[in-house]
C-alpha cells in the first residue's frame, strides 16, 4: 500500500494548455506565464523537422506531459513495439511527467483508423487491457495515466459501467488516470449515465491530471469537438471531481478553431478559481471512491 | 485464436470504413442496421446504426483533411468532389496502417502512377510527388552542413578524389511535366498554366526550418544524382557533362556557378577525399 502511495504522489504542475503548431511562434518568442504543456506525442515522434526543433526549445523552458492517441491500448491486434519505443525515447528527451493515453482501441487487422473508438466493457476485454498495461508500463519503465475516452456508442455485450471497467484497469495494472471532466459529460449525455455517479466510481488517487474541453451540441448528441470555451455544465462537474482528488495538474484542450494563446491561456487559468471553490467546500464532501 | 473482442472490432472497423471503401465505386451507405443493431445499443435519440455512423463520418473527414493538408495543389488542381473521389478510392487500397497519419500519403504517388484510367495521370502523379516530397522534407532530420568557403580551398590536386556528400533531407526529382510550377501556381490560388509533357528536375531541401524547391538542368540534376550516389566529383561532373545538351564550353562556363549556388544553398553535407590510388 505504501508502494502505492509514493508511486502515485502526483506532482502538481499547475495550469497547462496543449502546445500546438499555431501557437509555436508565440510560445517561442513571448514564453507566457503558462505553467505547462501537453504534447500529442504521434505529432513529434518522427519529426526531426520544426516541430521537434520547437519541442526541444519549449521543453528547456517549461514542464512537458506526453499525451498518445494511438497506443490502442484495447486492441486485440498485438501492441506496436516500434511505437513504444519511441514513444520511450521521446518521453525521455522531453523529460516527461506524465505519459498518457486513452482506454480506446484504434485499429485492428493492422490497419489504423486514427480515433479513439470505445471498447466492449467486458470480463474478458478488462483481462485483455490490464495484461496490456502492465506490459507497456514495463517496456516505458514507467506508469502511464489512461483517460476515460467520449465515445458515441457502446455494446450490446459490455457487462460494466466505462467507470467501473476504468476503475478496475486501474487497480488491477496498477497504473494511473488522465480524467476527462468534459468526456464525462459528453459521454454522460451521450449514453444516458450519471456524470456525478460515474465520478465517484473513480479510484481519484490515482487521477494523474485532468482535461478540460469545449464541446459541440448536435441535437441528438454531444461532439467532443474541443473547439470552444468549456461549459459551465463541465466546469461545475470538474469542481465535483477536484473535491474527490483534492487538485490536480489541470488543462484546457483546445483543437479546433484554435484561438490565440491568449484566449486559450485565459481558459486555463479559469481552473484556478474553480479548483479554489472546489477545495473550500471539499470538507462537506464524502468522496465514495477514495474512501475505499 | 479470434477471440469475441476481436469479432466485436472487426465488425466495428469495417462498419466504419466500410461505407467510404466502398463508396470509391458507390455513394457511402449506412451501416446495416440488422448488423448495428446485435452489436450497438442504441440510444434515448440515435439508432444503433446512426450511432456508428457518427464514427464513419469523423473516419471520412478525418483521413481527407489528412490528405488535403498534404496534397493542397491536388485538391486545388482537382476541385473538393474530384480530389475526394480520388482519395477515397485511394484509401480503400492503401488504408492507414501507420500511428500516425503523418504517413497516410506516402502512397499516393505511386498509386497515382498505376491509375492508368485517370485523366491527367502523370501530371497528377508529378505534382504529388513533389507535395510528398515537401511533406518528407519538412519532417525529416537535418544532417551538418559543409561550410559553403570549403570548395574553394581544396587544393588542385586532390580534385580527383573529393567527394561531395548531399545534406539531408534532400529529394531529387525528375518529373514528366512543369510540375514545380504548377504546384507553386495551384498553391497560390492560381490556375495551371502548363500542363504539357516535358522533362524538368527539381530538388527539394531545407533550411533551417523552411523547406525550399530549386528546379534544376538535366545536367545539374545529372550531377546531384551521381554524388548522391556516391560517386568522386570527377565521376559527378563527368555524368553531368555528357547530359549536357549544350556546347562543353558553355557547360564548363556554367558548373562553378552551379557548385557555387548549391553550396550557398547548403545541399553539401561534406568533402572528403578518397584514399589515393583508388
Amino acid at each position: 500500500m505504501k508502494r502505492r502511495t509514493a508511486r502515485f504522489d502526483f506532482e502538481d504542475l499547475g495550469l497547462g494548455v496543449g502546445l500546438r503548431a499555431e501557437h509555436f511562434e508565440h510560445v517561442l518568442q513571448h514564453r507566457p506565464a503558462v505553467d505547462w504543456f501537453e504534447i500529442v506525442s504521434e505529432n513529434f515522434m518522427d519529426s526531426g523537422g520544426r516541430p521537434r526543433g520547437i519541442l526541444d526549445e519549449v521543453a528547456e523552458r517549461y514542464p512537458i506531459v506526453v499525451h498518445g492517441v494511438s497506443l490502442s491500448i484495447g486492441s486485440s491486434d498485438p501492441l506496436d513495439r516500434t511505437y513504444l519505443k519511441q514513444l520511450k525515447a521521446l518521453a525521455e528527451r522531453v523529460d516527461a511527467r506524465v505519459v498518457s493515453d486513452h482506454l480506446c482501441w484504434t485499429g485492428v487487422a493492422g490497419r489504423n483508423v486514427h480515433d479513439l473508438l470505445p471498447l466492449p466493457y467486458t470480463a474478458a476485454a478488462l483481462k485483455h487491457v490490464v495484461q496490456r498495461v502492465k506490459q507497456v508500463q514495463e517496456l516505458l519503465e514507467r506508469p502511464i495515466a489512461l483517460e476515460n475516452p467520449s465515445s458515441y456508442l457502446d455494446f450490446t455485450a459490455s457487462e460494466l459501467g466505462e467507470a467501473e471497467f476504468l476503475a478496475e484497469v486501474a487497480r488491477q495494472a496498477d497504473c494511473a488516470l488522465l480524467l476527462d471532466v468534459n468526456n464525462v459529460y459528453v459521454s454522460a449525455f451521450n449514453h444516458g449515465f450519471d456524470a456525478r455517479a460515474y465520478l465517484d466510481a473513480l479510484p481519484h488517487e490515482r487521477v494523474a491530471y485532468y482535461h478540460l474541453a469545449g464541446h459541440t451540441h448536435k441535437g441528438t448528441h454531444l461532439l467532443d469537438t474541443h473547439s470552444d470555451h468549456v461549459l459551465p455544465a463541465v466546469w461545475e462537474l470538474f469542481e465535483h471531481a477536484v473535491r474527490l482528488s483534492g487538485g490536480r495538474s489541470t488543462l484546457i484542450e483546445w483543437d479546433e478553431d484554435i484561438p490565440t494563446f491568449e484566449v486559450l491561456h485565459a481558459e486555463a487559468r479559469k481552473a484556478r478559481k474553480h479548483i479554489d471553490r472546489a477545495l473550500r467546500g471539499a470538507s462537506r464532501v464524502a468522496p465514495r471512491a477514495a474512501a475505499r | 485464436m479470434t477471440t469475441k473482442l476481436t469479432r466485436e472490432q472487426r465488425w466495428l472497423q469495417a462498419a466504419i470504413v466500410g461505407p467510404h471503401e466502398r463508396g470509391a465505386r458507390a455513394p457511402a451507405g449506412p451501416a446495416s442496421s440488422a448488423g448495428a443493431a446485435r452489436h450497438v445499443r442504441p440510444s434515448a435519440t440515435l439508432t444503433s446504426a446512426e450511432r456508428v455512423e457518427i464514427y464513419s463520418g469523423m473516419y471520412r473527414l478525418r483521413m481527407l483533411e489528412a490528405l488535403q493538408h498534404d496534397y493542397p495543389a491536388l485538391l486545388a488542381h482537382l476541385g473538393r468532389a474530384g480530389f475526394e473521389r480520388l482519395m477515397l478510392a485511394y484509401l480503400a487500397r492503401h488504408p492507414s496502417r501507420h500511428y500516425s497519419l503523418n504517413f497516410l500519403g506516402d502512397a499516393l504517388p505511386g498509386y497515382l502512377a498505376g491509375a492508368r484510367r485517370l485523366k491527367q495521370r502523370t501530371l497528377l502523379r508529378d505534382v504529388a510527388r513533389i507535395e510528398h516530397a515537401i511533406t518528407a522534407v519538412f519532417d525529416a532530420p537535418a544532417s551538418e552542413r559543409l561550410d559553403p568557403r570549403s570548395l574553394s580551398t581544396l587544393a588542385p590536386a586532390d580534385w580527383q578524389r573529393a567527394r561531395l556528400a548531399l545534406a539531408e533531407p534532400l529529394e531529387l526529382l525528375a518529373l514528366d511535366h512543369a510540375a514545380n510550377q504548377a504546384v507553386t501556381d495551384l498553391r497560390h490560388g492560381r490556375k495551371l498554366r502548363d500542363a504539357r509533357r516535358r522533362r524538368t528536375w527539381v530538388v527539394v531541401y531545407r533550411k533551417e526550418w523552411t523547406v525550399w524547391r530549386m528546379d534544376l538542368e538535366r545536367a545539374g540534376f545529372t550531377m546531384l544524382r551521381a554524388l548522391q550516389q556516391g560517386r568522386t566529383l570527377p565521376q559527378a561532373i563527368a555524368a553531368g557533362a555528357r547530359s549536357f545538351t549544350g556546347r562543353p564550353a558553355d557547360f564548363q562556363a556554367r558548373l562553378q556557378g552551379w557548385f557555387a549556388e548549391w553550396s550557398a544553398e547548403g545541399l553539401f553535407r561534406s568533402l572528403t577525399l578518397a584514399p589515393r590510388g583508388r
